[in-house]
């Protein structure tokens, strides 16, 4: 499963560096390294929406937003990041 | 998904002892019933001893392995070393008649798959490409591993346990054989279906069972050498006591430090620190002391301790009889095993939620999170994150419910609109409630555990206990407040205590002196009234009786002047 945090200047001026940060530790802390391969992306489109997050190859997405196993996050920072990751991408990581 | 352990539909009550023994919490208990979420368990069985309403039970195989026994197909046994412990007997050939009687075709000891996983761990140990070993033997270690520990994953060995092995031999000797695997382990279960190799499996308790049923006695079966001469020593047959894998080595390979970690408690401290270790060979057995320990082991006085003595014997008595040989365990079949990484349905929760549910039940500060371990988490964030993924009631939390229940009744007692006192029976204060010590015109607050005439006069308590059974109803009045109270005092006997009930009956008694009042006024008027008017009227009839006197006498005298007048004309 690839995770993709929008670097693009937008994304960049409003903390995706400390999104990357705060992913590479909760990635870890659940100990899903070998499963969660994190990207750093230019922009996704999204310039307005904040922080944007897409997660690519998920099992079956709790929210629909792309289909075929995609999903996108808005407004995601350094805070939010945990919950939103253990509720939406967590428990659809593909075994 | 096939289920290989159950809960039974029975009343839990309320004792958490299953997910107290359950390291990997794969039990939910919800709505005082507890289920085993079969993704998250490990099939370890340890829960099974701790039931004290025997709910958990393993899901019996003897009506399957009984059809294929009657199915004509050539089916052959592979027993558990650890059947000398079981079943007390030394020689595997009395298991041997006694499982032919049973149907069986033929049945080997699983040491023989066993002695060629060791010789394939050996060869990957001096292979040099495993910085720590860990043995692969045991399933549910295995399951623990491929579910909770994926940094452990390049350490398990992967090598198939010895009885996947032992059933490749067996089916390559003989090709279209079924094998039965007997032993006392529940997660074998799992593990065999899951192969495919194996066509099912026996515990021992699930054997003995087949045997009652049969009448079979293994101390009755001759006691007769019926196992081909053997060429050499199997020191595989160590392997169901701690230590028993390390053992059986006939030479262990340099370079690695040999542990035994025994019991899942163990296994999980050295897991968590697997990282930190540099070439040990861990031979992990979920069970305490290894499979003789095992959940379906069928239990000997003597305990474990005796068990591993008699495996030892056993081994002993194969050394002795016959020769080492350093090159044994060799065989054609191919022994690689793969053990993936599996994933549970829980998740982990975050920070916030977790604080969320710790403050729903009045956990705010760090210190209020007391980690009692009594809903059968061992923390308070523990049972939180249970609570998050639905595998727990988030009121089940003794400091919460305790904590609960105490205000309440404490509410209850000291807001009452009638006073409550309760004295133990040597008369001393255990508890006075605010009304009854406004009736009784207590100020002190320090009266708990005082005598209670130093309070207020309580004799009327010592009738009631002198009484005996049942109620004791009264009224007092008390001087000190000046108040009335009708008090009923009634016996706890099982607690020694009295209690007290005042109801303040002041307003009633003074409306009843007020109205008596009021009466005897009424009355003392009407006196009054009747002996004026009496009065009134002997006045009024003396005066009448003189007025008609002196009008008699005026009239007599008027009368006698006319009368003289007539006499005169």
């Amino acid at each position: 499963m690839i995770l993709k945090v929008c670097v693009g200047s937008s994304c960049h001026l409003k903390g995706s560096y400390d999104v990357i940060e705060a992913l590479k530790d909760i990635i870890k802390k659940c100990d899903v390294e070998d499963l969660v391969e994190l990207r750093a992306s230019f922009c996704l489109g999204f310039c307005a929406q904040g922080v944007t997050v897409k997660a690519e190859g998920l099992e079956k997405p709790s929210v629909e937003t792309l289909g075929n196993g995609e999903l996108l996050l808005h407004n995601v920072n350094s805070e939010n990041i945990e919950e939103l990751f253990l509720r939406d991408i967590y428990p659809y990581i593909k075994k | 998904m096939a289920s290989y352990l159950l809960s039974k539909n029975v009343q839990c009550n309320d004792c958490y002892k299953c997910l107290h023994e359950c390291m990997v919490k794969a039990i939910a208990v919800r709505d005082r019933e507890a289920t085993i979420l079969e993704d998250r368990c490990i099939l370890c069985g340890h829960c099974t001893r701790v039931c004290p309403q025997n709910a958990k039970v393993v899901v019996s195989e003897i009506d399957r392995i009984q059809i294929l026994l009657r199915s004509g197909k050539k089916v052959i046994a592979s027993v558990a070393p650890s059947f000398v412990s079981s079943f007390g007997i030394s020689n595997f050939s009395i298991l041997k008649l006694a499982l032919a009687r049973l149907g069986f075709d033929d049945a080997e000891e699983t040491a023989v798959g066993a002695e060629a996983v060791t010789r394939k761990y050996r060869e990957l140990m001096e292979g040099g490409t495993y910085d720590n070993f860990i043995t692969s033997a045991c399933p549910a270690a295995c399951q623990l591993i491929q579910k909770y520990y994926p940094k452990a994953l390049k350490y398990l060995a992967k090598v198939d346990s010895p009885m996947i092995a032992h059933a490749k031999m067996l089916r390559e000797q003989n090709p279209g054989a079924k094998i039965v695997f007997i032993g006392p382990c529940i997660a074998k279960k799992k593990e065999a279906a899951e192969s495919g190799l194996v066509s099912g499996v026996l515990t021992f308790q699930e054997l003995q069972e087949m045997f009652d049923e049969k009448g079979i006695v293994l101390s009755e079966i001759m006691d007769v050498q019926l196992e081909p001469e053997k060429t050499h020593a199997n020191f595989a047959k160590n392997y169901p006591v701690s230590r028993g894998i390390i053992n059986s080595f006939v030479q262990r390979p340099q370079g690695y430090a040999y542990l035994a970690i025994d019991g899942i408690n163990r296994c999980i401290r050295a897991l968590n620190n697997i990282e930190h270790l540099d070439h040990v060979f861990l031979e992990m057995n979920v069970c305490k002391d290894g499979c003789i320990g095992g959940p379906c082991i069928i239990k000997k006085d003597g305990g474990t301790i005796r068990s591993a003595c008699e495996v030892w014997k056993y081994v002993d008595e194969e050394k002795r009889k016959y020769p080492v040989q350093a090159d044994a365990g060799k065989t054609s079949v191919i022994l690689d095993a793969e053990y993936p990484r599996l994933r549970t349905n829980g998740r982990p929760a975050s920070n916030r939620e977790i604080e969320e549910v710790l403050h729903r039940i009045g956990k705010y500060r760090p210190e209020d999170e007391r980690n009692c371990g009594s809903c059968g988490y061992s923390t308070c964030r523990e049972k939180a994150w249970a609570v998050i993924n639905g595998y727990a009631d988030i009121d089940v939390c003794l400091p919460y419910m305790r904590q609960r229940a105490e205000t309440m009744s404490y509410e209850i007692i000291h807001n009452s609109p009638e006073g409550i006192v309760v004295l133990n029976n040597d008369l001393h204060i255990l508890e006075i409630n605010n009304k009854a010590l406004e009736l009784l015109g207590i100020e002190s607050t320090d009266f708990k555990g005082r005598m209670a005439a130093d309070f207020f006069d309580p004799s009327d308590f010592t009738h009631a206990l002198k009484q005996g059974a049942g109620v004791y109803e009264t009224e007092m009045f008390i001087p000190n407040t000046e108040k009335y109270v009708h008090l009923t005092i009634s016996k706890i006997p099982e607690q020694h205590v009295l209690f007290g009930l005042m109801k303040d009956v002041t307003s009633i008694v003074n409306y009843n002196q007020q109205l008596d009042a009021v009466r005897q006024n009424t009355i003392r008027t009407a006196d009054e009234v009747i002996t004026k008017q009496m009065r009134v009227a002997q006045e009024i009839a003396s005066l009448l009786g003189e007025t008609t006197a002196e009008t008699k006498v005026a009239l007599v005298n008027l009368k006698k002047i006319l009368e003289e007048d007539k006499k005169d004309e």
